[in-house]
């Protein structure tokens, strides 16, 4: 790539960046620099000589390495499954695998409570099995908590490593491992020698998502009760009304860790990318699996799906449950939660605005991010890994630390005060979903760039395809796998976004689905039931689109660049 | 172009299955469609009145359309009400803060927004300090509101409104304890708690659900009365003649940093006994119904609610609310003009609205009851539980209406006499003290009392229990106390302070632990 091209695309990038990322981010955290009118890095010393900010960053760092391996342990094996081989089910269990991650936020600590609360399902069933009685209560959310928040986060987060994996697969060229396989290189050792670092772009893409995700999560700590992390750190000072600046010092702090994590993790996983020339020449390269094999197979995917949805099955069951104590399943029925809810006035309009803003970042963040994806990939820029770095920052920050920065860019007298959410929060909500999505999809086009060879777009333009019809008609169409992976990570997050979406969305008419779900859960006595029962809508809705999209593009995934 | 479309989405053709997830597709976004209830039209010219408010939309939606009502029966014209909510009280506390300070670099005097409702005192008092708020004019308008047979200016030590008439109060609430008798039976614990004390016994050990003070001054206030509290039945203890009404001038302070270190010691055991401490309001009485606790600090109208939920859904009567009598405040959630309100007319308003018997009765009439002014009526949709303000709303009529009518705040308080002068300059202090001992020391905190516990209690571990115990010395009652006090007004030296207080407790708890291991039983 010209590098005057890409200087002005990666300067366009940057521009975009500054104005909408580290402008608010700055906006909101300069309190942690400023004191009495006066420069000061005194907030920093404070928090290096308070051993339990040290502390948080170390169980952070060790929440994101365990959650990172139990992740790549667990869905490796099953994108290698759905990539390379067939089998019974083996259609809907690829879709239904991505439905943990839509899991909506506030209903989802009222799941795992029903399963795991003292008088919840387990130790219902362990009461009706006769192996305890109700003295002997285990209380499973207040043991082990660090495994607790490690397993419940590998649990939501695998579908991202899951589908840049299944990604990567697809743009094995097999044509590689046929030929290792003839010179005596086969299963587990060709796997290991030849697959696996053909693959490692889109492992390393889906790996740092989930790596840097599980180091700043809020939710599943918060619902742990496990305070002694970063992230619940932060939250805590932010709401304490002390109105202290050290928690934006700690969110600084979050984001140079973030960084560095980053920057030496692409060092050690992120650099080797082997890039093939062919996709192959043989069609149809999955192997069908029969008797036991296939039972092996469909067993994994089962186990893990049935574990990653117990909250999912623990609000469904609270939506339609009139009681629910003491047992395995509700003691009583009903349908009323689902007829005030749905029929609730906030409902409808916060859906079609929902839908309207996630499509809309969606698509912002795949033209954003595939031109991001070429300078960082394609282009000869030096300081094209700074780019990759800043573009993953988003991920390490606060939504509500970013939520109030668009509120303060946005005031009277302000370069954006046409934008005050105050007003309409349209533009500045769609802005803040594509800016917090965006590395998702920068990964995944990075990750698919990586593994094609830039001789194909070379041949394009020898002969006479200019520049941005090679991107178009050759590029584009060799990562559509990756990209649909990261649209649809951008898009389901998007729909699920939550600190933006309370503070920004201030008027009812521009709620979001999340907010309503706020609204909803607020409401006496029956809240948390409503809340569930809208909870429940959403996860269908975002499910049945996931699975929609699955069946219609999923089988080409892994097979549709065979030549 | 066709060819660009396919090879950006190469699809399948649509099969059976497909169809099938289309359909579903279709019939899920229909659903929310076919059970929309009908709207009221906005009349046309309708006057717009601008409302940030933390209250849920339950309270939005029964004041706006008795509040429409009203106006219309009054003044004959159309209003609609623009309310915009952003979260909780803290993020709306944020909010004007930073919107003035942008308003007031462009020179402008408001902000916007014509009313601020709900939230505490504690935040309407910071906001009305920092000039953000106005003189609304009530007490020119309605003189005869402002008495003590009507609305008290204070009660049990709370502030119901503003002397330069800039907040009023508008219900009440206070903090009370839930329980679950299943899960006390289940641990033995008898009798259930019937004081804050009573959670500080080692059998309530990681079964209490508590609300944290850090993050709002109601919960604040209300561990500010549980010290009171005992402060009082330290003085009482001694014998101080009058200790339940003695004027600070008359306590010893040696008595009282005795009472000071035994409310500490009381709050540090309820502490270790916490599973969390949470900011969410709805998650005490949610836990505590569901067994995930036994027992719970909550609001009061949280805690009633909560209880007559599962009596009526679950027939079943596990799930208690008291307020503790002589131990609990009440205190208030403020309705404010805010500066430079663009609607100032239509706002004064809403504010004798809120404060009129019309408004008053909104707060704790059933749903579908007419009994009150023919005007407005009840509720049409929520009942709200809360307390009205009025003092005059405690009647015999009224109580027939009531969705709680034995909850009577003005008679429950009991004895409670607060006694500003004690604790009301360490507000700030109290809440640092209760984050740094009980909260980000948890683990340690937790970790030492079972193993004091497990090593056959306080009494047999004696010098394990006074390193527990422990307090830092500038945060004993006191001349110290008071320097300590002033020394959070500068937000680094409340960071340095918060550390210093962080290690000593971290290092007592470790050495309490340490001690309790190796006590001899």
């Amino acid at each position: 790539m010209k590098n005057t091209g890409a200087i002005l695309i990666a300067a366009a990038i940057l521009s975009l960046l500054g104005l909408f990322f580290f402008w608010p981010l700055a906006l909101t955290v300069q309190s942690a620099f400023v004191f009495n009118h006066q420069w000061t890095l005194a907030f920093f010393g404070e928090l290096v000589q308070n051993p339990l900010y040290a502390e948080g960053l170390r169980n952070s760092l060790a929440l994101a390495i365990v959650t990172t391996a139990i992740v790549v342990c667990m869905a490796l094996p099953l994108a290698v499954l759905a990539a390379r081989f067939d089998f019974w089910g083996k259609t809907w269990l690829t879709g239904l695998i991505l439905l943990p991650m839509i899991l909506p936020p506030f209903v989802g600590a009222i799941g795992i409570r029903q399963i795991l609360g003292p008088y919840g399902v387990i130790n219902a069933a362990l009461v009706n099995l006769h192996l305890m009685d109700w003295s002997q209560a285990v209380d499973w959310l207040g043991r082990g908590r660090f495994w607790a928040v490690a397993i419940t986060e590998a649990l939501h987060l695998y579908p991202i490593f899951y589908l840049n994996a299944v990604a990567a697969i697809a743009n094995v060229d097999p044509s590689l491992e046929e030929a290792a396989e003839n010179l005596g290189c086969a299963g587990w050792r060709r796997f290991r020698r030849i697959t696996l670092p053909l693959m490692m772009p889109g492992l390393f893409a889906g790996g740092t998502l989930v790596f840097i995700w599980s180091f700043t999560e809020l939710g599943t700590p918060l619902m742990f009760d496990y305070a002694r992390v970063t992230a619940v750190q932060i939250y805590n000072g932010i709401q304490d009304i002390g109105a202290s600046p050290l928690p934006y010092a700690l969110v600084v702090v979050m984001l140079v860790a973030s960084a560095g994590f980053y920057a030496l993790g692409k060092g050690v996983f992120g650099r080797s990318g082997y890039e093939m020339m062919a996709k192959g020449s043989t069609a149809g390269s999955t192997r069908p699996l029969r008797g036991a094999r296939a039972g092996a197979a469909f067993g994994l995917f089962a186990i893990v799906f049935l574990l990653a949805i117990l909250p999912h099955i623990g609000v469904i069951l609270t939506s339609f449950s009139q009681a629910w104590y003491r047992s395995v399943a509700p003691s009583q029925w009903t349908l009323e939660w689902y007829r005030q809810a749905l029929g609730h006035g906030l409902t409808l309009p916060s859906i079609h605005n929902s839908c309207f803003y996630a499509l809309l970042a969606m698509g912002a963040d795949l033209i954003l991010g595939v031109a991001a994806a070429v300078i960082i990939v394609r282009s000869s820029l030096r300081w094209r890994g700074a780019l990759d770095t800043l573009i993953m920052l988003p991920l390490a920050v606060p939504g509500i630390v970013l939520a109030f920065g668009y509120i303060a860019m946005s005031q009277p007298g302000r370069l954006f005060a046409g934008l005050n959410p105050t007003e309409n929060p349209t533009v500045l909500l769609i802005i803040a979903y594509a800016v917090r999505r965006l590395p998702y999809v920068v990964r995944a086009a990075a990750a698919g760039l990586q593994q094609i060879s830039a001789s194909l777009e070379e041949a394009a333009k020898n002969l006479g395809c200019p520049p941005v019809r090679t991107v178009v008609r050759i590029t584009l169409p060799l990562i559509s796998a990756n990209l649909m992976a990261g649209g649809l990570l951008a898009f389901s997050f998007a729909m699920l976004e939550v600190s933006d979406s309370l503070m920004l969305a201030q008027k009812q008419a521009y709620f979001p689905i999340t907010k309503a779900l706020y609204e909803l859960f607020q409401v006496l006595g029956n809240g948390p039931y409503l809340a569930a029962a809208l909870g429940v809508w959403s996860m269908l809705f975002l499910g049945i689109t996931l699975l929609l999209a699955n069946r219609l593009l999923g089988q080409r995934l892994g097979a549709v660049f065979r030549l | 172009m066709f060819d660009v479309f396919l090879l950006f989405f190469p699809m399948n053709r649509p099969n059976t299955s497909t169809l099938v997830l289309f359909l579903a597709l279709v019939l899920v976004l229909l659903v929310p469609f076919l059970l929309q209830p009908r709207r009221e039209a906005i009349p046309h010219g309708a006057r717009k009145l601008v409302i940030m408010s933390p209250h849920n939309e339950a309270v939005r939606h029964e004041f706006e359309r008795a509040f429409q009502r009203w106006h219309r029966a009054r003044f004959g014209e159309a209003v609609t009400i623009d309310w915009r909510n952003i979260g909780g009280t803290s993020e709306i506390v944020r909010y004007l803060d930073s919107e003035f300070i942008a308003a007031e670099r462009v020179g402008r005097n408001g902000i916007g927004i014509d009313l601020f409702f709900g939230g505490g005192q504690y935040d309407h008092a910071q906001q009305a300090k920092k000039g953000h708020l106005a003189a609304c004019g009530l007490r020119q308008r309605h003189p005869e509101w402002l008495t003590d047979a009507v609305i008290p200016a204070t009660f049990s030590g709370e502030m119901f409104y503003d002397p330069e008439d800039r907040w009023y109060g508008c219900c009440l609430s206070s903090f009370g304890i839930c329980w679950n008798q299943d899960v006390l039976a289940a641990h033995g614990i008898r009798p259930a708690p019937q004081g804050w004390a009573d959670l500080a016994d080692f059998s309530y050990y990681r079964l209490v659900a508590l609300a944290d003070p850090t993050k709002s001054g109601s919960i604040n206030k209300a561990f500010e009365m549980l010290i009171q509290e005992q402060l009082r039945s330290e003085l009482t203890a001694r014998g101080i003649p009058g200790g339940q009404a003695t004027p600070a001038a008359s306590a010893a302070a040696e008595d009282l940093a005795a009472g000071w270190r035994r409310a500490f010691g009381v709050i540090r055991r309820i502490g270790a006994n916490a599973r969390y401490f949470t900011d969410s309001a709805s998650k005490v009485p949610l836990d505590v119904a569901q067994g995930a606790a036994a027992a719970g600090m909550c609001i009061d109208f949280y805690g009633r609610f909560e209880s007559e939920m599962i009596a009526r859904n679950e027939r079943s009567d596990r799930m208690i609310y008291i307020t503790p009598i002589g131990g609990s405040s009440v205190s208030v959630d403020p309705i404010a003009l805010i500066r430079g309100a663009p609607h100032r007319e239509l706002a004064e308003r809403f504010i004798d609205f809120c404060l009129s018997p019309e408004g008053q009765q909104l707060w704790n009439t059933r749903v579908g009851e007419s009994g009150g002014p023919v005007i407005t009526g009840g509720p049409e949709r929520y009942a709200l539980r809360r307390l009205p303000i009025r003092k005059d709303m405690y009647t015999q009529k009224f109580s027939q209406t009531m969705s709680d009518p034995t909850a009577l705040p003005y008679l429950q308080v009991g004895d409670f006499a607060y006694q500003a002068a004690w604790t009301g300059p360490l507000f700030a202090l109290i809440r640092v003290l209760i984050r740094t001992m009980c909260i980000d020391t948890h683990a340690e905190l937790t970790s030492a009392w079972e193993a004091i516990n497990r090593n056959g209690g306080p009494a047999a571990c004696p010098a394990a229990f006074a390193a527990f115990m422990a307090l830092p010395p500038n945060a004993e009652y006191g001349q110290a106390l008071a320097v300590t006090a002033q020394q959070l007004n500068d937000k680094l030296t409340e960071a340095r302070l918060t550390r210093e207080w962080i290690l000593f407790f971290r290092n007592q708890y470790r050495q309490a632990r340490d001690l309790a291991e190796k006590a001899v039983p």
